[in-house]
């Protein structure tokens, strides 16, 4: 019985605690939170990007990136489908490597050609900025989580789990511009099971326009 | 004569562009743009940052980092100092090197120690919906500065590398006194002077880092 009580007496303070907490964080404004209307909401989006995927030691990856995301809501969409062609640059370690101290001739390693990714996508954070206290910019904060696929230039193909971040800020009904980061693990095994398995990283940083149709 | 008349028209042009752009930029709110007056003003900030330093082709650094940086206003501010600690862990290229060629790790550069210092302007103050039902304030801020870096190199001449470093955050505020921050940096550090001395190094290192931030009057 004395557990039960102790119970219902934590819940009962977690929940005083929750109330308090949405009526006090605006003191300058009332003694209530007024949550504006959405100016802007997403229902087909196009994206196009570039940036950057640095992780490889051999080869700078310079990002060429499309994407399709369906908004069921404000809070969560599904991105059906999102491709990436990484360009590759030699970063120049090949010859560090074959010039002293080390004298070494690398094997030739598979380069990052493509990444495929589908992920869930959740919008909690949707609010507005001032600009220099003089304009105001209407933005929102996305989390990602899903699953990607790569294709490398030995012709292999490597899924694994993938998650990021994105913060959007709307220029109009029908474009925003966005900045992502992504972090996809894929692996050419499965690791513990198969004792030769890989996993390699794949951090995506990305800046890009996004176009809206439907939605309003 | 003409040329006069040209630029007039210009003047105009962009007076009107912009006087259209404010009037139409949040039209529900009966034509006009209301600032608030800021909830959260930071005066002398210290910051205790985890990171991860992940472009290091021999090493995946763990940094720790401390910062100092006086607000002077709403928009800028200046990161008097900040210092990160690297704690490295051998890559996969670094262990075959070990392993398979006979590399020893002291050969192997590797960052230890960073120092930077920024200039910040912060030009995006607002606040969030979580969820449409509490209130979130945050801020954006962009970094551009120098930075100073000690590297484990055989080579002396090496280890110590410096140059300029460029970067952004994103800081959410808990209270008057704590915060929340991301921060993305990345730096280009040269161990002598790049294209000029045929020896010299040039090394991007990019931070991620997140921590917390405790403000001092303001």
């Amino acid at each position: 019985m004395r557990p039960l009580i102790f119970a219902a007496v934590l819940i009962a303070s977690f929940a005083a605690h929750a109330t308090s907490g949405q009526y006090d964080d605006e003191d300058s404004g009332g003694n209530a939170v007024v949550i504006q209307q959405r100016e802007f909401k997403m229902a087909h989006e196009f994206t196009m990007q570039s940036g950057t995927l640095p992780l490889d030691a051999f080869e700078k990856g310079i990002a060429l990136t499309g994407r399709y995301t369906l908004h069921f809501d404000d809070f969560n969409a599904w991105e059906i489908v999102g491709v990436t062609y990484s360009l590759n640059i030699d970063s120049g370690l090949k010859g560090i490597l074959a010039n002293d101290p080390f004298h070494v001739q690398p094997e030739s390693l598979p380069e990052l050609i493509l990444v495929a990714d589908s992920n869930y996508v959740a919008t909690p954070f949707y609010g507005k900025f001032a600009l220099f206290n003089s304009a105001i910019i209407y933005e929102e904060l996305s989390l990602y989580g899903g699953l990607s696929v790569s294709y490398w230039s030995d012709g292999s193909f490597q899924p694994g789990p993938d998650f990021g971040a994105a913060i959007r800020f709307f220029m109009f009904d029908f474009l925003s511009l966005r900045f992502d980061i992504r972090h996809s693990l894929v692996m050419n095994g499965i690791p513990v099971v198969d004792p030769n398995a890989q996993i390699n990283g794949i951090l995506q940083l990305l800046a890009g326009v996004s176009f809206n149709i439907g939605g309003g | 004569m003409r040329m006069r008349f040209i630029l007039v028209l210009v003047a105009l042009a962009i007076a009107s562009t912009s006087a259209y752009a404010d009037d139409d930029s949040d039209i529900k709110e009966q034509q006009r743009v209301v600032i608030q007056n800021r909830k959260f003003k930071l005066g002398t900030e210290v910051a205790f940052e985890g990171a991860t330093l992940p472009l290091d082709p021999f090493n995946k650094g763990l940094g720790g980092t401390a910062r100092l940086t006086f607000h002077f206003n709403d928009f800028n501010a200046w990161e008097v100092i900040s210092a990160t600690g690297a704690y490295n862990l051998n890559s996969d290229l670094a262990n075959q090197l070990e392993k398979n060629f006979g590399i020893q790790a002291q050969q192997l550069p590797g960052l230890i120690l960073m120092l930077e210092s920024d200039y910040i302007v912060k030009p995006f103050y607002g606040k969030f919906a979580l969820a449409n039902r509490t209130l979130l304030y945050q801020e954006v801020y962009l970094a551009v500065g120098a930075t100073a870096s000690y590297w484990t190199d055989p080579n002396p001449l090496r280890q110590i590398r410096y140059g300029p470093n460029v970067g952004g955050g994103l800081r959410f505020f808990v209270a008057d006194w704590l915060s929340w921050r991301f921060d993305l940096r990345y730096a280009a550090v040269a161990s002598e002077i790049p294209f000029l001395i045929k020896n010299a190094t040039l090394d991007g290192v990019l931070y991620l880092g997140t921590g917390l931030a405790f403000n001092i009057g303001g």
